[in-house]
């Protein structure tokens, strides 16, 4: 029951958070910004808006399946509601198996903005997923631990910096920040996934990303500087991501893909330097 | 790459260039040209600002005998206020000109030309 | 290899104004580009057929939101000679502040949209808060801060003071070093130079061969300034001599760079003409003119390139108008420029040429797959439509 009111929390959280950044970005561009509460109300918009039918379940689906894909991870990362064994390899699966539905709804939707965002992220997908696992698990490996509750590691950045940075570049991707956001162009692919959703529909796929978002920051507070600050540095990566996003434009798609390669080769090599 | 991450960072710690909107209304010049008025009473029907409307705001109504406008036509234009001879056309430094309904433009706004500079 | 269509508009985040770009795609790059126009025609020809003369000038002024000013002047360029009226010099240098101050304004605009076409939304606002200060000075000078209509035939509505001088070179001395320090920004930053250098090449043979004008062609290297090549108005005046910018490289960096360099050359023309300006003469009473003569022609150098008004008069008012907009010349380089390139600078490309599409809509009639071609007589009469 706790563990139901702890997630009920965790989302009006990840909103307002949200909100703080739009804030802070609003700064950034020199003008004063949407109010605080602007998250919430852009959902309750967009759920009593009529929404575009589209006959294919598939693409009807995908914004439901995932919300519960952010859901599960809440319930994971900052306080380990659900804690179990190994459930780090389950958090990157996750984050893989919602940007695997994100494609599944682009493809179905048959909108050419659609296809070309899913081909960017696959070709993506094949160097940002592949550091994301590795780093994920060398983080564990280098702290001895098996799960969220047992990862006890201070200040890990210290101890393997390489993998900290690598982490930090695969979450351009994950949060879709320039300059590494070619799959959310919206210059020419429209939104790219989510260019033919509407309505409630949409309100669960923007609902999905807060809460991912949200997660993502802690997860690197978690990761970086370790359990006792995480909460508190999290929103210093929220900054740091910030000023990349209003100080730099986005690569095109081969430098963003060829970067990513060279990435997912240093973390191959970084495994037989650490293990 | 360094350049623009200061002058992000400068401009984070600056005071926002804009205003809410609504809450704090901007000022403009009193030259500006805002909504529509024609002092009815001092209007002698020459009908020169219907000939010279380019969209043909601005007409001369035969029964009332003054010049009556359709703001939701009217482009700012001005010229109508400079062909005028008696100068009872002339512009407020009201830019909220927006109306919830169409007939509402159709609403006259009389009153007496204040001399500009 | 499967070829695909990747359609580009008519509607489009990265269009400000709708035109079909049909783009045939082979993986990601680019074979064959194909346009569409015709989404937005507004009429603004045959709406000023049967105007009188100042009416007209009015409605001409309506074509563009931008480059307001210009079409005015192009169309005085052409009408003014007519009635034979004679302008004082402060009515020209008035016009040459309204328009370089429009020329400044339409670039910093055009810098905005072009840095959120590359994904950087802050430049975007940095830009348009820069241009606000130049909208301002509109407001004070002409009255209206996009649709200035300052002009009437052989006079201006108002005459500038002493004040109106005195805040338009402190505005220009508030924004000035703000745009150097962007200008700098965007030349020392790796990922903007990036995504610009190499793309959209325009050399000068293909710029000389299509007719390019304005900026797009003074970055292939055509020395081309209807400013310079034809003075016009308070351009002719010794010291309002225009020294065009001219870049070599042809490509959407150079394009960037130009339009960059040519506020600065604005800027200049400005402060020039603001110490030449007598604040304390008045202009003339507006006259009623009559036009002799049958048709006349008008040009300016519009923000965006040449500027060619033809003007037609039948009993002064307008038989016919016909304007060619500096974007018609411009928009068929698309279908060349665009091949070979990657989709990721389509809208780079696009916007590189700075494309005003609404003002540029005009009417073609195609039956059966082929073109009809009108005389001037059927134009009149309307005749094909029976």
């Amino acid at each position: 029951m706790i563990e139901i009111l702890f997630v009920l929390l965790l989302v009006p959280l990840a909103l307002v958070f949200e909100g703080v950044r739009r804030r802070i970005v609003a700064r950034m561009h020199n003008r004063v910004g949407p109010p605080l509460m602007q998250p919430f109300y852009d959902i309750a918009k967009l759920i009593s808006k009529k929404e575009f039918q589209n006959r294919n379940e598939i693409f009807n689906l995908v914004p439901y399946l995932a919300l519960i894909c952010s859901l599960l991870i809440i319930l994971i990362i900052p306080f380990s509601i659900i804690g179990f064994d190994y459930d780090f390899l389950v958090v990157g699966y996750i984050f893989i198996l919602q940007d695997t539905f994100y494609i599944f709804g682009a493809i179905a939707s048959r909108s050419p903005f659609g296809m070309f965002a899913s081909v960017r992220e696959l070709l993506l997908m094949l160097g940002y997923e592949i550091t994301f696992l590795i780093v994920l698990a060398l983080f564990f490996y280098g702290a001895g631990a098996t799960s969220f509750q047992n990862y006890n590691a201070e200040f890990a950045f210290t101890q393997l910096p390489l993998v900290s940075i690598l982490l930090l570049f695969t979450g351009f991707v994950i949060l879709r920040i320039t300059p590494y956001d070619v799959m959310a162009a919206e210059a020419e692919i429209s939104a790219g996934f989510f260019s033919e959703y509407s309505g409630t529909s949409l309100a669960m796929l923007e609902l999905a990303e807060f809460i991912k978002n949200f997660v993502i920051y802690i997860l690197l507070g978690f990761l970086i500087v370790g359990k006792t600050y995480a909460l508190l540095l999290s929103p210093l990566f929220m900054l740091f991501y910030m000023i990349m996003l209003t100080s730099s434009p986005r690569y095109s798609t081969v430098v963003t893909v060829k970067t990513f390669l060279f990435l997912a080769a240093l973390a191959f090599v970084d495994i037989f330097f650490l293990v | 790459m360094v350049s623009m991450v200061l002058k992000v960072l400068k401009n984070l710690l600056k005071r926002p260039f804009t205003s809410e909107y609504p809450k704090k209304k901007s000022k403009v010049s009193i030259n500006f040209r805002g909504v529509i008025h024609i002092d009815q009473k001092k209007c002698i029907s020459c009908k020169l600002c219907e000939v010279n409307c380019p969209t043909g705001a601005i007409i001369v109504d035969p029964k009332k005998k003054y010049a009556v406008v359709d703001r939701s036509l009217c482009i700012l234009c001005g010229l109508c206020a400079e062909v005028c001879p008696v100068k009872v056309i002339w512009f407020s430094n009201d830019y909220e000109i927006a109306e919830k309904k169409k007939k509402h433009y159709k609403k006259q706004l009389p009153g007496a030309n204040p001399v500009k500079k | 290899m499967h070829e695909k269509i990747f359609p580009i508009g008519p509607q489009h985040p990265s269009l400000k104004e709708p035109i079909f770009l049909k783009l045939h795609v082979d993986g990601s790059y680019i074979t064959k580009a194909e346009f569409n126009l015709g989404y937005t025609h507004r009429g603004v020809e045959k709406c000023a057929e049967g105007y009188l003369l100042d009416t007209a000038l009015h409605a001409v002024q309506r074509t563009c939101g931008i480059c307001s000013q210009c079409h005015s002047m192009a169309f005085l360029n052409a009408v003014e000679p007519m009635t034979g009226v004679q302008v004082p010099e402060k009515v020209y240098l008035q016009r040459l502040i309204t328009a370089e101050l429009e020329r400044i304004h339409s670039h910093l605009l055009w810098g905005g949209v072009m840095a959120h076409e590359i994904g950087l939304e802050t430049l975007f606002m940095y830009y348009w808060r820069e241009r606000e200060h130049i909208l301002d000075i509109f407001d004070e000078l002409t009255g209206n801060r996009v649709h200035h209509s300052p002009d009437l035939i052989g006079t201006a509505k108002r005459s500038f003071n002493k004040e109106n001088l005195q805040m338009v070179l402190e505005k220009l001395d508030l924004v000035e070093p703000e745009i150097k320090e962007l200008r700098n920004v965007m030349e020392n930053h790796d990922v903007i130079t990036s995504r610009f250098k190499k793309h959209g090449n325009i050399p000068k043979k293909m710029a000389e061969d299509l007719d390019l004008v304005g900026p797009t062609a003074r970055a292939s290297g055509v020395n081309y300034d209807v400013r310079q090549n034809a003075p016009y108005m308070a351009y002719g005046i010794k010291e309002l001599k225009v020294k065009p910018v001219i870049r070599s490289e042809g490509d959407s960096w150079g394009r960037t760079m130009i339009r960059c360099d040519e506020i600065f050359e604005s800027m200049r023309l400005v402060r020039k003409a603001c110490e030449m300006i007598d604040p304390n003469e008045e202009v003339p009473k507006k006259k009623n003119l009559i036009a002799k003569g049958d048709f006349s022609r008008g040009r300016t150098e519009a923000p965006r390139g040449e500027n060619f008004h033809f003007v037609a008069i039948e009993n002064n008012r307008i038989k016919r108008l016909k304007l060619r907009t500096p974007t018609l010349a411009n928009v068929i380089s698309y279908a060349r420029i665009m091949e070979g390139e990657d989709i990721t600078d389509v809208p780079v490309i696009v916007m590189s040429l700075d494309p005003c599409i609404s003002c540029m809509e005009r009417v073609a009639v195609i039956r059966n797959g082929k073109q009809e071609n009108w005389t001037s007589h059927e134009l009149f009469e309307g005749k094909k439509y029976d």
